[in-house]
């Protein structure tokens, strides 16, 4: 536990940034029950991100992730954009979730410092920003509407169960 | 001159946020309505090489699946031999220019493949090295698949008929009827059909052939059945339902044929257009 709450080295961005991808592209992408259903995990490298971390390296290394994910799976912009959307998002939604101890530089963004209420807002609502995007983009119109919200929303479920799992596998 | 450096330092996260959500929305845009391979070509090597590796491990546990279908295309190609091997009923060898070869075709197995999204693509395990180029068609013994959008050495990416920007010509069984194939994104068993007027005289479970226009796919490759036919919006046409022939969730060995006189027909057509 001690560990968990101490600021990780710069080794072990790099090694969970690379984790990520390998983990979405091999194993996750081709998780589907129908066309739905599919986690999106690899957001989980933007959220873990260090409270104190400047703005614009935030960004950057964001649309670094996304745009790694799309030379993988041939969709040029595609999750670059929504994971840049909402790691831009993260910069005034944490201030606004701000917990009742108030963030310690230093401790990681996880359920175990801050409380699974706390957790729960803040990756539910960067999932579903960052699902909005990711699929209405893809769609590329408002065609379907209904049926791409359903994907979108399966998504979020998926997502976020995934999410959970990484937390309370930290315990 | 310092205002405006202190201002933009004041604000460097906003336009860095600006300046990236454009370039990628441009990359999007860009590659959505201009179907261009260049990212295709570039990619697929880097991306062939990871999906290669995946590939290695999981194609293991494939092979049974893999059989069957193997079985399957060989009781039809020893079917079609017997009619085809360009002698008459006695043995007589005719030369007949029917009987030239217009397309060669090279086999090729599946590597990666996507069914879910709205653009998806399938990877292949071979590439230019093998023969393959952009714009060949590539269908399985079940019946179509695609076309290849970019190529690299040794990998290949096609576009498949489950990709909202795919478009194949097509025929309806022997009424003469043509229609345009055209994915709506939603589910990876049905496609659509454009462009059939609504006085043709056309049924359920009919059967919709490639036309083979555009030296792309040979003429008579199986795309599907018709599964549904109501009247478009506009009473002009009909909005017709496929079945599609091939499963995207089950595809592992492909075939892509090769036009053998391609050049030719570029040529000539570009000569025809440019006067």
């Amino acid at each position: 536990m001690s560990s968990a709450n101490r600021s990780k080295s710069t080794l072990y961005y790099f090694f969970m940034f690379l984790f990520a991808i390998l983990l979405q592209v091999f194993v996750l992408d081709h998780v589907q029950v129908n066309g739905m259903f599919t986690p999106t995990i690899y957001i989980v490298f933007v959220l873990i991100l260090p409270i104190e971390i400047s703005g614009a390296a935030l960004l950057l290394l964001s649309f670094l992730l996304g745009l790694s994910i799309d030379v993988l799976s041939y969709t040029p912009g595609l999750h670059a954009l929504a994971t840049v959307v909402m790691a831009f998002a993260r910069i005034s939604l944490l201030p606004a979730l701000s917990p009742k101890g108030e963030y310690e530089s230093g401790n990681t963004l996880s359920s175990g410092n801050y409380g699974w209420g706390w957790y729960l807002k803040y990756s539910g609502l960067m999932v579903i920003i960052h699902h909005f995007v990711l699929y209405f983009a893809e769609s590329f119109s408002f065609n379907h509407f209904t049926f791409t919200l359903l994907q979108m929303l399966s998504g979020v479920v998926a997502t976020m169960l995934i999410l959970v799992l990484t937390q309370v596998s930290k315990k | 001159m310092k205002v405006l450096i202190q201002f933009i330092y004041r604000f460097h996260v906003q336009f860095l946020f600006l300046v990236l959500v454009a370039f990628s929305t441009g990359l999007l845009v860009h590659y959505n309505h201009y179907q261009r391979a260049t990212f295709f070509n570039v990619y697929s090597n880097a991306s062939g090489s990871l999906r290669a590796m995946e590939y290695s491990v999981v194609s293991y546990f494939q092979l049974k699946k893999l059989n069957n279908q193997l079985i399957t295309e060989n009781t039809y190609l020893k079917n079609n031999l017997l009619n085809k091997d360009g002698k008459d009923w006695m043995g007589v060898v005719l030369h007949d220019s029917l009987q030239q070869n217009e397309y060669t075709f090279i086999d090729a197995r599946v590597i990666n493949l996507s069914t879910h999204k709205k653009l998806n693509y399938i990877t292949l395990n071979k590439g230019r090295k093998d023969g393959l180029d952009v714009g060949m068609s590539v269908s399985s013994s079940e019946g179509v698949v695609g076309i290849i959008k970019g190529v690299s050495a040794n990998y290949a990416v096609v576009l498949p008929a489950i990709n909202m920007q795919s478009r194949i010509s097509t025929k309806i069984d022997t009424t003469g009827y043509f229609g345009t194939l055209r994915w709506n994104g939603l589910n990876h068993h049905k496609s659509k059909l454009y462009g059939v007027e609504q006085n043709a005289n056309i049924h359920l479970g009919q059967k919709v052939y490639t036309t083979g226009y555009g030296a792309s796919f040979p003429s008579g490759v199986l795309v599907g059945r018709i599964s549904s036919i109501k009247p478009d919006e506009e009473g002009l046409f009909y909005d017709i339902e496929i079945a599609l022939a091939t499963n995207f969730r089950s595809l592992y060995v492909v075939t892509v044929a090769k036009y053998s006189n391609i050049e030719e027909v570029k040529e000539i057509e570009q000569n025809e257009f440019s006067e």
